[in-house]
């Protein structure tokens, strides 16, 4: 359930998030030669105060609702938490089996466990999704797909 | 004591065959037969036409199952590139296609490089062109005189670190512009860029490299004022040494190859005879004036010589080159 | 003039180069589709391929692939809210919602129509204005780039949604835009030494991670096709949709002007064509609330502008050798590698050359845009696949896209740094677009803005004195004042 105004905690913690970044680009651009360091500290201050604005607004509208918003299900956190990580581990497959190993596993695991399809579906669909990828890259493009690091020492 | 005399087994006579006839000559030898030219830019420039029309001929002398093949590496400004051949194996597989002076400033201008270009294993050069100094065709001025005389002097270039800014910053000391407080209007995206800024108005003088600018000459909108080198090339254009500048002649950009560092000698000689070889090639000299490269071949004692000369010119210069923008 | 367009069309139409455009079609429209591949890596990719062929057979393929590109890009933007390139971007706001809403035919079906007309605009624009090209070129100068990039700014800030959430977005994309070496300056900006950030961030894996990971990501957390259920199952429409661009003609027109004048601004052209193209349809037709809900004329004019662009960018490109986007610096690249040497005389001296590939730009338009139309109905059923399946498959070919852009495994960890970036901003609710937007213009705006100080020793009231740049400035400030001027309106009606 995405909140529709994006007015609750996470929102405040975006905002800090971002009123901190606004505030190191700043830092880092008073370090800059005068051309250099120009436009970032324009933008910097700007970016700042704005980002200031947001977190006051955060926090008002955080005390000020007397009704919690509908609270994030666990549920939809742990979903989000499995998405980030299946993410980060087709990114270290890809880092170290290459491309062309990576993209029938992950196709399959994903398919398998997150989605619980039957064998030969995961098997056709991964299988499909490799020979695409290398038809076109490979053979027809004559591309040197990513080979991992594994390979690549 | 009667020996039993060894057979002359199949097995030793294939040996003697193998080692007489059929081994690669001793020596020097590539370790693989598939040839990696790096080119530290993207596809589609100069660096990259001037790559895939050697190549092939290349290839062809070095032997007769090797390939040469191109790979675009770009990024960092070329440092990218440049890199990797440091850091390659010396075993004659990788090499790589520079750009002179551009690749040598970054060291002058003081920055720190993860490589140094006077260690690499020079192989020869490919290109070299002068640069012409240009104003617009509606410019009044009309030589360098009107030049010096001008109220004021605003150089157009590509940004700073660029062999543009550096050569015209040099061009402006020499050609006594300073006291003009001269504007360097740097950072153009390109040359043509540049080069179209100057038609437009945006600066009133600019340095090029000859092939650049020809197609702006011939459409009338650029008028070229002086060229460096020792000889001109086109009719009515003066060397700066012919009207009394003869500093500014080492002006120029070269393309040249080279492996890493600490390369065989053997092996580094037999990659440089065949590079003058294929430059030799009649059908090479076709395709490149097909390909309108800037054919200027140097071998490569020449080649590395070359760098050693272009560092030198600007280290000399070292003053004038710091950035004129960054206040 | 007109014997060298009848030896280009008596090419053209010679066999095997008929075939060469029909593949140019075929790869545009799949790398158009993909997110994030484009026609600049389609172009980058096939290079080395075409040395052995005779340089206007590379020409129509290159052609091929630059008519077809944006029409495959809306598909993806439709379908999934992910744009296949970044001139797509404007399409996602009514498409998407369209497909949700079940209508993905109509949505397709306007888009392709529009993509097609607007193309075709937009190359009779490029042969009208050809005889003043370089007078028009040479109108821009640096502080009229400037200005343009603060009327494109401007345009963003009052587009839609969350005002504040969108300035920040703004400034979030321009910081990023920041990032990298200066080459004013001489500066190493925001990089930690990373080499890798040494040329600053590519729009590509932005674009892949912001949008096609990030979606994804979405899809996944939520569960289900994208089409909602109950939604129309019936895929027709493709022919209401096509009724529709030409119901809307005014905005096709309106669309592909923005188009192919912004696309002729090097370097930023078809992002921004599409984005002002959408806002002045959203800002000044009536009737507007329902622009970003499903609006067709919200597809429609941003379309109409992201084709027309082409034959904008060719304007610099032909009447210079300057290319106005990077589809066409690559198309240089074909060019010189094949021996002709892009410049003033270029139009020239190979006039049948260029006239060939304003020949097949027109027809790839068209031919891409009658593709897709015949293809609707089953492009349209993707919007029902089975989340599972269209995850992994969008994902894995999304950072094959990212990868096969330089060759860098960090373009892939690039892209899904932004892809998690992306998802808090839609969970957050910051537009993503503007974000992207800001970011293509950064640059635009500070090299474009120091170069003029540079020029003017620092006395920035020149700038009013360039005709080009006071023009622009005018609109920027009429831009601001039109939702002023609403908002003003609307008090005295209900007064």
């Amino acid at each position: 359930m995405t909140t529709k105004t994006g007015n609750d905690l996470f929102g405040l913690i975006i905002a800090l998030l971002l009123l901190s970044i606004a505030v190191g680009m700043l830092a880092t651009a008073h370090t800059y030669s005068q051309s250099s360091g120009f436009f970032p500290k324009f933008i910097g201050w700007i970016f700042v105060m704005l980002a200031l604005i947001e977190v006051l607004r955060q926090l008002m509208s955080i005390f000020a609702t007397k009704e919690k918003e509908t609270k994030e299900s666990g549920d939809h956190l742990m979903r989000e938490f499995t998405g980030f990580l299946w993410l980060a581990a087709l990114l270290a497959t890809l880092y170290v089996l290459g491309f062309l190993i990576a993209t029938p596993v992950f196709i399959f695991s994903f398919l398998r466990i997150s989605a619980g399809k039957s064998l030969r579906e995961c098997l056709l669909v991964s299988g499909l999704g490799t020979v695409f990828v290398y038809v076109i890259f490979v053979v027809l493009l004559e591309y040197r797909l990513f080979a991992g690091v594994l390979f690549a020492a | 004591m009667t020996e039993k005399r060894k057979p002359i087994t199949a097995w030793r006579v294939a040996v003697l065959l193998f080692t007489v006839v059929i081994a690669p000559p001793l020596g020097a030898e590539l370790s693989d037969d598939k040839i990696s030219i790096v080119i530290p830019y993207r596809p589609g420039g100069g660096f990259d036409r001037a790559v895939r029309t050697f190549a092939p001929y290349l290839a062809r002398q070095l032997g007769e199952d090797v390939t040469v093949l191109p790979e675009n590496l770009p990024g960092a400004g070329g440092r990218r590139g440049a890199t990797k051949v440091y850091r390659a194996k010396a075993d004659g597989t990788t090499l790589g296609i520079f750009n002179l002076p551009g690749i040598v400033l970054p060291e002058i201008l003081g920055e720190q490089l993860a490589y140094d270009l006077r260690e690499l294993s020079w192989i020869g050069r490919i290109e070299s062109q002068s640069y012409v100094l240009l104003v617009a065709a509606t410019s009044s001025v009309k030589s360098i005189d009107d030049l010096q005389a001008a109220s004021t002097i605003s150089f157009l270039s590509t940004g700073y670190g660029s062999s543009v800014l550096a050569a015209s910053q040099i061009a402006a000391d020499v050609l006594g512009l300073m006291g003009k407080d001269p504007i360097f209007l740097a950072g153009y995206a390109g040359t043509a860029d540049y080069l179209v800024g100057l038609i437009r108005g945006d600066g009133n003088v600019a340095l090029a490299p000859v092939s650049s600018a020809a197609k702006y000459i011939e459409s009338g909108d650029l008028r070229p004022l002086a060229v460096s080198g020792e000889a001109s090339g086109r009719a009515g254009v003066p060397t700066f040494a012919d009207l009394g500048y003869p500093e500014l002649t080492p002006l120029n950009v070269q393309r040249s190859v080279a492996g890493p560092p600490d390369m065989d000698p053997e092996l580094l000689e037999m990659i440089r005879a065949a590079f003058l070889r294929a430059a030799a090639d009649p059908d090479f000299e076709k395709a490149a004036e097909k390909a309108r490269l800037e054919l200027s071949v140097l071998d490569g004692e020449d080649a590395a010589q070359a760098v050693e000369a272009n560092f030198n010119f600007y280290e000399k210069f070292k003053a004038n080159l710091r950035n004129p923008n960054a206040l | 003039m007109f014997d060298s367009l009848l030896v280009a069309a008596d090419y053209l139409t010679g066999g095997i180069n008929l075939a060469y455009l029909g593949l140019g079609v075929v790869i545009g429209l799949l790398f158009g589709t993909v997110p994030g591949l484009g026609g600049a890596t389609a172009i980058a990719l096939l290079l080395p391929l075409t040395f052995g062929m005779e340089p206007e057979q590379a020409i129509i393929l290159m052609g091929g692939i630059m008519g077809a590109v944006s029409i495959g890009g809306s598909v993806s933007a439709i379908l999934l809210n992910t744009p296949g390139t970044a001139p797509n971007a404007a399409t996602c706001f009514d498409g998407y919602p369209l497909t949700q809403q079940g209508k993905a035919g109509l949505a397709i079906g306007a888009a392709a129509t529009a993509s097609s007309i607007g193309g075709v605009i937009g190359v009779l624009i490029l042969v009208l204005v050809l005889p003043i090209a370089k007078t028009i070129v040479l109108w821009f100068g640096p502080p009229a780039f400037f200005m343009m990039a603060v009327l494109g700014l401007t345009s963003l800030t009052v587009a839609r949604g969350n005002m504040l959430r969108g300035l920040i977005a703004a400034c979030l994309g321009l910081f990023i835009g920041f990032v990298g070496y200066d080459d004013i300056g001489g500066t190493e900006r925001f990089t930690g030494g990373i080499e890798f950030l040494w040329d600053g961030i590519s729009i590509v894996p932005m674009l892949i991670g912001l949008f096609a990971i990030a979606e994804m990501m979405k899809l996944y957390v939520s569960g289900g096709p994208i089409a909602r259920a109950g939604s129309a199952a019936r895929i027709t429409g493709t022919r209401q949709g096509i009724l529709s661009a030409f119901k809307n003609f005014k905005t096709v027109l309106s669309g592909s002007a923005i188009g192919s004048i912004v696309g002729s601004v090097p370097g930023v052209g078809g992002t921004v064509a599409s984005f002002l193209s959408y806002s002045f349809t959203a800002q000044s037709s009536k009737d507007n609330q329902n622009f970003g809900k499903g609006d067709v004329r919200g597809v429609i004019a941003s379309e109409a502008a992201n084709n027309a662009k082409d034959g904008g960018a060719l304007i610099p490109t032909l009447a210079f050798g300057i290319p106005g986007s990077a589809e066409m610096a690559l198309f240089l690249g074909v060019l010189v590698l094949h021996g002709m040497d892009p410049g003033p005389m270029l139009l020239i001296e190979r006039e049948s050359t260029i006239f060939m590939l304003i020949l097949a730009l027109l027809t790839a338009t068209i031919f891409s845009g009658t593709l897709v139309l015949l293809a609707a109905r089953y492009l349209s059923k993707i919007a029902h696949v089975d989340s599972a399946v269209l995850i992994p498959a969008v994902i894995i070919v999304s950072l094959v896209g990212a990868y096969a852009l330089h060759g860098s495994i960090g373009d892939v960890f690039a892209a899904a740094f932004f892809g998690l970036v992306g998802y808090v901003m839609i969970r957050a609710n910051y537009p993503r677009i503007t974000l992207i937007i800001a970011f293509v213009l950064s640059g635009l705006m500070e090299r474009n803005f120091i170069q003029s100080m540079i020029m003017f020793r620092g006395d920035w009231l020149k700038f009013f004195g360039d005709t080009t740049t006071v023009v622009l400035f005018a609109l920027s400030i009429l831009v601001l004042l039109i939702p002023l001027i609403r908002f003003v309106r609307s008090r005295r009606r209900m007064a």
